[in-house]
């Protein structure tokens, strides 16, 4: 297999879920990493951002008090920022369509939906080093030339939900709501 | 500075290229192994059911918020209750509790771009907070069988999935 050696990388990594910060160290050490920073959150990253040099960032969407989107807003367009070009990888539960277009809207490089695999990682840190986007600065947005995003989301585009206007649930929706309460009572039971 | 057209191109120098160096045979393609042994053994030694208490505890909580504010501003409450189940989405599968992610996964649809919650949409909310409940307590990993799927795919018929 012919790639990349990581070791000269440093990367940052920026989830405020310490089980997610610890599991991705452990990844990126076995993928030869051996700088790694960690950040808990958006405004955790601006400091390390500032103190060290960091190659690459690898950052969780919702985190408070600062998420992802903000964090990855402030690297492209504030001027305290170290690297407004810093390749960012947007890891997040979120899988949905229209959420990693506007992930993307806002700037990263690559989309990564969890759960992860340290080939995937792999093959995404790849893809950043091999695939360097041009950037585009309009009025409205700096960040990596979207169009040559092709960006993977799962399933099919979902019904939106109605907003809650109505308030109540229609017959086929209790039911389903019965059969829940039903098979959760049954599992207390054996308890 | 932006010409004529609206936009500029801006080509960078690839850092990141210079940084790592050129390619290398990196062998039978162990090290991607060892990684992804690594990863399952890490993911392993966390039990997801250790830190459940702390998020049922904000969850209920930030039901009862929700319940208490009826007819007024819910916002705080139902971005609280996203949240939190949007962490556990992330880290369910992962950590060897795919029920946890598939009912946060609804949960999460279902609150996304709500901003109130009648009765009846609080009580969804409440079937998904008990389901999550039940599985972190009874540390139901994998796919929880057929009451597991039961519950699941009930949530997600609810929900519009």
């Amino acid at each position: 297999m012919i790639g990349y050696r990581l070791e000269r990388l440093t990367v940052l990594i920026v989830d405020d879920n310490k089980n997610m910060r610890s599991l991705l160290r452990t990844v990126l050490e076995a993928l030869g990493v051996s700088q790694i920073i960690d950040a808990r959150d958006g405004e955790h990253a601006i400091e390390k951002l500032q103190q060290y040099n960091i190659d690459l960032a690898i950052v969780d969407w919702v985190m408070e008090p600062m998420d992802g989107i903000a964090l990855t807003q402030w690297v492209r367009t504030n001027p305290d920022s170290p690297d407004q070009f810093l390749p960012i990888i947007m890891l997040s539960g979120h899988t949905e369509r229209e959420r990693v277009v506007q992930a993307r809207d806002t700037g990263i490089t690559e989309f990564m939906a969890k759960p992860i695999s340290a080939r995937s990682l792999y093959k995404r840190i790849q893809a950043v080093i091999e695939h360097p986007r041009p950037f585009v600065r309009t009025k409205d947005y700096f960040g990596p030339d979207r169009r040559r995003q092709t960006l993977p989301f799962e399933g099919a585009d979902r019904r939106k939900n109605s907003g809650g206007d109505a308030g109540s649930l229609t017959s086929d929706q209790e039911a389903a709501l019965k059969r829940t309460a039903a098979g959760i009572k049954s599992l207390e039971k054996t308890r | 500075m932006a010409d004529d057209r609206g936009y500029e191109i801006i080509n960078p120098p690839n850092k990141l290229k210079q940084t790592v160096g050129p390619k290398v045979d990196l062998g039978s393609g162990e090290l991607l192994a060892r990684a992804d042994a690594a990863m399952r053994k890490a993911a392993a030694a966390v039990d997801l059911a250790d830190d459940a208490d702390e998020y049922l505890a904000r969850l209920r909580k930030a039901l009862a918020d929700v319940g208490a504010r009826q007819g007024g501003d819910q916002t705080a409450a139902i971005t609280e209750i996203y949240n939190i189940t949007h962490d556990l989405r992330g880290q369910g599968t992962t950590f060897g509790y795919p029920l946890v992610t598939r009912v946060a996964r609804s949960l999460n649809h279902y609150l996304e771009n709500r901003k109130k919650l009648s009765g009846a949409e609080a009580d969804v909310v409440k079937a998904h907070v008990d389901a999550l409940t039940v599985v972190l307590k009874n540390r139901m990993t994998g796919d929880g069988g057929a009451v597991g799927e039961e519950i699941a795919s009930s949530l997600e018929s609810i929900v519009g999935l």
